[in-house]
């Protein structure tokens, strides 16, 4: 197949990846500038497949969108931009309003900069962020609309760096499917070392957190999608960062995630050894739980994984270096670039007598060939890939997006809980398996 | 005259002089260029965001079996189509031309012709729908030319959707725009299709958006009339649609709908259209089974149905008492309409009605709420929840009543119990029962509405709720 054509794409634009970023700060609000419709195909998107309903003190056809028609294209729709963002601060107060910006208008070349920054010289808090889906997909949008944001909020900062401060990059609210659970579980990680996690999105995420990004002593970044912010923040303010890639599950991983930042912002050795020592303990007490289990109805399976690098890198490494499955098969669709496929391949555990197949895509179709040809015995992606476990009469556990029929209020497999969690539902589809076959 | 000459059906603004802003009296907007039958058009100066005709027309081409479709634009433009995968009998048969800037220069037909290959060679479909967006529309790239080659090339049905995203503010133009393809690229190409003399009893069931389950209760009540339904386009196969020929009359389900396939048939291909309202509640599924009854001339079976059905009916609601509720209604227009009539019989008081648009096929229940309930006003407006919020604060209802692709925020917000007409199976007079039986249940355990109600965060500014309504609805500067 032609990699141009993109048959059942699961991902949406830089537009929808721009406004899934917005959304999941409390007091941002978005404007959409574009034709009728673009929004409403991310809400689609999100609302009924990562398992989130959205925040219902902003319904799904609240933001203020421009809705561009015929005459606007013909004549440029800049003055329509100007009259809806002189009424929307009337109508929906905000911290920050965040012009975004899709592919009509861009086409047109109507003047987004001029018409923000008329709003700006009369002390209205707005930016814009250009993202005609032509030019970028739902990752990149998250990586322009947060490089727009941490512009303005360090544009006229006095920052001090704060002793144990960790910003958290890489994470996509709404797109990665564990988003909120997953940060809640890393800033009680950091926490446990006396670590102050800024994670930026989702619960009680402000403005304020947002102003505080060029005072922290480090920014964490745990997936392709953070580095660019990070390497923004590095050049502005000289903070370091640590680019760990995906995220860490289970004891290994996360002690090891332990280790750098202990190293990094020099936590005492003691408290960070103490610290995985519970930790693990607590870890291994459980998995001990499952052993018999494990071995009764035989949870050692041919694993395949579908999703974005950081949730299908982080798990594929628990389930192979700790849990003792066969991953053989791993599809990336978040479409790194070629320098982080080589560092993904070299992170990706692997054994010589079931080696691991890596592709890159985000075709639907291209996916279920890949997996037919692999025949996994369980896998672990999107619900997309419910017809092919259907066929292949294996079990399917989601972690990523599109869901489809599961709703996630909070919930990860990141860490040491989320390895629990990670292995209830594994355990939960294998007894399902065994029930559908021995009745 | 045919219609189907022209490349796409006319707007719905031009069409059926739509309008899709509005709040005020029903007296101000008769009395607005009455004379020359339309309303008054006007804009919002503010606005939030709508679905496009581009989502209305990927909703019903998702339905039809047997094809696959190509979203031809950038990737995007498909995240919409996701949702649809758990409904559809599309079956996930679909693509996206994937445009990047190089293409929004360069054109994009190279793409279009090895996205329609790719999904013929994949599927094997019998129809391939290619829907247009606003990068394609605004670029005029050329789609007819690559139909025109792959239909001769492929031998299969290749029906190109000309939805753009902003030539009409209403999303029911996309509608209107997959009917008057699907007539002009198969039923009226095909010269292979045979064109019969039409079959007594064989009618066009025209439904575009409605579920299985209110489907089926309409063929319920049709074949208790004698008549076998052949049902387009939603759901509706190649041969349905080569059937349609063969049919001695169109029936609507909903009116606003059915109207642009209706009058497409009629036109077109010489079926008559028997327009009527929507069946849903005990005076419009009476007047509705009537008035296809008297066209068809099965008027004595249609007496016994309407007084059998009846009967059982005021049975049931005799257990009910509804106790003069205020009530705030949400919906496309004529869900809107046969809904106001329908509480108004259980004894409901209507403190509030939302419709998405109104037309020109609106103005006769305009006139009567004009006459029964001068207070009432009306907003018009798809989502606009600000509107919404607006009024409903001021309105204060005990119960809300929206679906159709509504947002339930505001009411959500305002701890008014919600019922979905979506989640229940509504049409016909099954679904008079199962409307009451919904709002009965949603009123006896309001615990989580009230919950919700407690949540402290404000969406719209106190400055905007003490504001008129209308206030950022203006009429158009020409």
């Amino acid at each position: 197949m032609s990699k141009h054509i993109l048959h059942k794409n699961r991902n949406g634009c830089a537009l929808h990846g721009a406004l899934k970023v917005v959304n999941s700060i409390d007091g941002f609000v978005p404007i959409v500038h574009s034709t009728a419709g673009c929004s409403i195909q991310s809400k689609l998107n999100e609302n009924i497949l990562t398992g989130s309903n959205g925040l219902y003190h902003r319904g799904w056809l609240e933001t203020p969108a421009t809705a561009v028609f015929e005459k606007q294209i013909v004549f440029g729709g800049s003055s329509r931009l100007r009259e809806q963002l002189k009424n929307t601060v009337k109508v929906q107060s905000a911290d920050l309003y965040v012009v975004v910006s899709g592919c009509a208008p861009e086409l047109v070349g109507d003047d987004v900069p001029a018409m923000v920054k008329e709003g700006q010289e009369q002390d209205f808090p707005v930016i814009a962020v250009g993202t005609p889906g032509f030019k970028g997909n739902v990752y990149k949008g998250y990586e322009w609309a947060v490089k727009s944001i941490l512009e303005y909020v360090s544009h006229s900062i006095d920052h001090k760096v704060q002793k144990g401060l960790v910003n958290i990059f890489g994470v996509i609210p709404n797109q990665d499917i564990f988003w909120e659970g997953t940060l809640a579980e890393l800033k009680k990680t950091l926490a446990a070392l006396g670590l102050k996690a800024n994670t930026l999105f989702g619960y009680n995420q402000t403005k304020e957190n947002w102003l505080s990004v060029p005072n922290a002593e480090l920014n964490l970044v745990i997936s392709p999608w953070g580095l660019e912010a990070a390497r923004q923040l590095e050049k502005k303010f000289g903070t370091p960062f640590l680019y760990f890639g995906y995220l860490p599950v289970g004891a290994r991983d996360t002690s090891e995630l332990l280790d750098l930042l202990g190293e990094k912002l020099s936590v005492p050795k003691d408290l960070v050894k103490n610290v995985k020592h519970k930790k693990e303990k607590f870890l291994n007490y459980q998995l001990l739980k499952l052993a018999q289990s494990y071995i009764t109805y035989d949870f050692q399976k041919k694993v395949a994984l579908v999703g974005e690098t950081s949730n299908v890198l982080g798990i594929s490494r628990f389930l192979q270096n700790s849990f003792g499955q066969l991953v053989t098969t791993v599809i990336i669709t978040d479409n790194p670039d070629e320098e982080l496929r080589r560092q993904i391949q070299d992170l990706l555990p692997t054994s010589a007598s079931y080696p691991t197949e890596v592709a890159y895509t985000s075709d639907g179709e291209e996916i279920d060939e890949w997996l037919l040809k692999a025949k996994p015995e369980i896998i672990l992606g999107s619900g997309f890939e419910q017809k092919v476990a259907d066929e292949l009469s294996v079990p399917l556990i989601k972690i990523s997006s599109p869901t489809y029929n599961k709703a996630i209020l909070i919930q990860t497999y990141t860490g040491y809980t989320g390895a629990i969690e990670l292995l209830q539902d594994f355990s939960q589809a294998i007894f399902g398996q065994s029930y559908v076959k021995t009745n | 005259m045919s219609l189907l000459n022209k490349k796409t059906s006319l707007i719905r603004e031009k069409r059926l002089q739509a309008i899709s802003a509005y709040y005020g009296s029903t007296e101000l907007l008769l009395n607005e260029n009455i004379k020359e039958g339309q309303f008054l058009q006007r804009v919002r100066t503010f606005s939030q965001e709508t679905a496009s005709d581009i989502l209305y027309a990927l909703n019903v081409v998702s339905t039809i079996p047997e094809s696959a479709i190509v979203i031809h634009g950038a990737a995007g433009c498909g995240a919409g189509r996701l949702s649809l995968d758990l409904t559809d009998n599309n079956d996930g048969k679909w693509a996206v031309t994937n445009l990047n800037e190089r293409d929004s220069i360069m054109g994009s037909d190279v793409k279009l012709r090895e996205a329609i290959k790719q999904v013929y060679k994949l599927h094997h479909p019998k129809i391939v729908f290619v829907i247009s967006t606003p990068i394609v529309a605004i670029n005029n790239d050329d789609i007819e030319t690559v139909v025109e080659e792959l239909t001769d090339e492929l031998g299969i049905s290749i029906v190109p959707v000309y939805s753009d995203g902003f030539r009409s503010k209403i999303g029911t133009t996309g509608y209107d725009i997959v009917s008057h393809s699907i007539a002009k690229y198969i039923l009226k190409r095909d010269s292979t299709i045979k064109n019969e003399a039409p079959k007594a009893n064989y009618v066009n069931l025209l439904s575009v958006s409605e579920n299985e389950a209110d489907l089926q209760e309409v063929n319920r009540l049709l074949q208790e009339l004698g008549l076998n339904t052949n049902v387009f386009p939603r759901y509706a196969d190649l041969e349905n649609i080569q059937n349609v020929k063969n049919a001695s009359f169109s029936i609507s389900i909903n009116p606003d709908e059915a109207d642009y396939p209706g009058k497409i048939f009629e036109t077109d291909f010489q079926i008559p259209y028997i327009q009527s309202v929507l069946p849903l509640g005990i005076a419009h599924t009476s007047q509705w089974i009537t008035d296809i009854s008297i066209a068809t001339g099965h008027k004595t079976e249609a007496l016994e149905l309407i007084s059998r059905e009846k009967e059982k009916l005021t049975e049931l609601l005799k257990k009910r008492k509804f106790n003069k509720q205020k009530v705030f209604i949400s919906l496309t227009p004529a869900y809107a309409i046969a809904v106001y009539d329908l509480l108004v019989e259980l004894g409901f008081e209507v403190v509030g009605i939302k419709l998405s648009y109104i037309d020109q096929l609106h103005f006769g229940f305009v006139e009567k709420l004009k006459t029964e309930r001068p207070d009432l006003a009306l907003l018009v407006g798809e989502g606009q929840l600000f509107e919404e919020e607006n009024l409903i604060q001021k309105v204060n209802p005990e119960i809300y009543i929206g679906g159709k692709g509504g947002d339930f925020a505001v009411p959500i917000r305002n701890g008014i119990p919600v019922i979905n007409i979506d989640s229940i199976q509504i049409i016909g007079f099954n679904g008079v029962i199962n409307f009451v039986e919904k709002i009965g249940r949603s009123l006896a355990n309001t615990s989580f509405t009230q919950l919700l109600a407690q949540n402290e965060t404000r969406t719209y500014t106190n400055g905007w709720i003490n504001k008129s309504t209308n206030w950022f609805i203006k009429k158009e500067v020409k």
